[in-house]
C-alpha cells in the first residue's frame, strides 16, 4: 500500500476517491522510562524514551490508519496529515488521517 | 533584645527555625549545603554544555549524501518520480541546564529567548537530518511533501515531529547523486542562532565556584546576615551597646 503526504503523486493516476481514513491511539511509558527521562532532563539533550513514545505511537495510528483503508479496498492513502496531543504527564495521542485511493500506474 | 529572646519557655524551639546563630553546627551546615548546590550545579552545568556541543557537531557534519537528499514542501517539480513512501520521524529533547538558568532570567527582563530558539532549532534541525538519513537508507534523492510540527512535552521540554514523502526510485539506485565532495551548508542550517560560546559556560562556572569560595571564606556569614536583620549587631558588625539600666525608683516613704 502506498502512503504519502502528498496530494496527488506523479507518475500514478486516482481511479476511485474511497473516502477519509483515520487511526488513532494514546500510549504512555511505564514508569521507569518516566523517571530516566526526568533524570536526562537534568543534564537536557534528548530524552529517548519519549522520542520512541511517540514513534511507536504514530507507528500504532499509521497501521490502524492502513487497516481501515484496506478494508475499504484502497491500495494507496494520499494527503496522510497527523495530529497529535499531549495528555497530562508522558501519555500521547495520536490522530493519523488521509485519503483513501484507488491508484494506478500510468503508463509512459 | 529582640522577640526571639522573649519566646515564653517551651516555645524556644521557634526561634531555632530562623535564628541559625542558635544553632552550633549552622555555619557548617549552611557552608556544606552551598557548596554542594554549587558543585553538583556546576557538574551538571558542564555535562550539559558537553552534550550540548556534542550535538552541535553531529548537526554540522553532515556526509555528501545525506547533504545532497533535496527536501520538498508540497509536490515535486515534474521529473521527479519514484514510488512514494511515507518517512517520519520525532525527536523530543530538553534544554541544557543553563540555558533554562538564562531563559528564567531573560523571561524576567523579556524579548528574545535565544536559548529556547536554540533549543527548538536544534530539534527541527535533527528531525531534518533523521530523515535525510532515512531518505538516503531508502535510497531516494528527493524528499516531497515535508511537514512539521512542534509539541509542548512539559516545561523545557520540545517535541518535533517531522513527515515526508520519499520518491523511492524504480531502478534503485547505486549512488546517490551528491551536490559537491565537500558538503555545503544544507539549508535548513541556514539563518539559526550561533551556538552557545564557551564563555557562557564559563561566566556561569566562575559565578557559582565565586559564591561556593565566599561561602567559604566568609566567617559565620548567615550569622551576620540574620543578626544584622534581626538588630543584634550594628553595620559594623559590633554589638550595639546596653540598654541603660534604669536608676531603681526611690524607696516610697512611709
Amino acid at each position: 500500500m502506498i502512503l504519502s503526504t502528498m496530494d496527488a503523486p506523479t507518475g500514478y493516476r486516482i481511479v476511485r476517491h474511497l473516502g477519509l481514513v483515520q487511526g488513532s491511539t494514546v500510549r504512555s511509558k511505564h514508569l521507569g522510562r518516566d523517571i530516566m527521562a526526568g533524570l536526562k532532563e537534568l543534564v537536557g539533550g534528548e530524552l529517548r524514551g519519549y522520542t520512541e513514545l511517540l514513534n511507536e505511537a504514530r507507528e500504532e495510528a499509521t497501521i490502524r490508519m492502513r487497516a481501515a483503508a484496506s478494508e475499504l479496498g484502497a491500495n494507496a492513502v494520499l494527503s496522510i496529515r497527523y495530529g497529535t496531543a499531549n495528555i497530562g504527564n508522558g501519555a500521547a495521542e495520536v490522530l493519523a488521517y488521509g485519503t483513501a485511493v484507488e491508484l494506478m500506474a500510468e503508463q509512459p | 533584645m529582640n522577640w526571639i529572646d522573649r519566646l515564653p519557655p517551651g516555645m524556644e524551639w521557634l526561634g531555632y527555625l530562623i535564628n541559625f546563630e542558635k544553632m552550633a553546627w549552622a555555619d557548617d551546615f549552611w557552608l556544606a549545603g552551598v557548596m554542594l548546590v554549587a558543585l553538583f550545579n556546576s557538574g551538571f552545568i558542564l555535562a550539559g554544555a558537553w552534550l550540548e556541543r556534542r550535538h552541535d557537531r553531529r548537526l554540522a557534519t553532515m556526509d555528501a549524501a545525506t547533504a545532497g537528499v533535496l527536501l520538498l514542501t508540497g509536490k515535486p517539480p515534474p521529473g521527479y518520480t519514484g514510488i512514494p513512501t511515507l518517512v517520519r520521524t520525532e525527536v523530543v529533547m530538553a534544554g541544557p541546564p543553563l540555558g533554562r538558568i538564562s531563559a528564567r532570567i531573560r523571561s524576567l527582563i523579556g524579548g528574545r529567548v535565544v536559548t529556547r530558539v536554540r533549543d527548538v532549532e536544534r530539534a527541527r534541525r535533527e528531525a531534518m537530518l533523521r530523515l535525510r538519513e532515512q531518505a538516503v537508507a531508502l535510497g531516494a534523492p528527493v524528499l516531497a511533501g515535508v511537514e512539521y510540527s512542534h509539541l509542548g512535552m512539559g516545561t523545557g521540554r520540545v517535541a518535533v515531529l517531522a513527515t515526508a514523502t520519499a520518491l523511492v526510485p524504480v531502478t534503485p539506485m547505486t549512488a546517490m547523486p551528491t551536490m559537491a565532495p565537500q558538503a555545503p551548508p544544507v539549508p535548513e542550517s541556514r539563518g539559526v542562532v550561533s551556538p552557545r560560546s564557551r564563555w557562557e559556560v564559563a561566566a556561569a562556572l566562575a559565578i557559582l565556584l565565586g559564591l561556593a569560595l565566599i561561602a567559604d571564606q566568609t566567617d559565620n556569614w548567615t550569622g551576620i546576615v540574620f543578626d544584622r536583620v534581626i538588630g543584634r549587631i550594628d553595620k559594623q558588625g559590633k554589638e550595639p551597646p546596653p540598654a541603660p539600666v534604669p536608676p531603681p525608683a526611690p524607696a516610697a516613704t512611709p
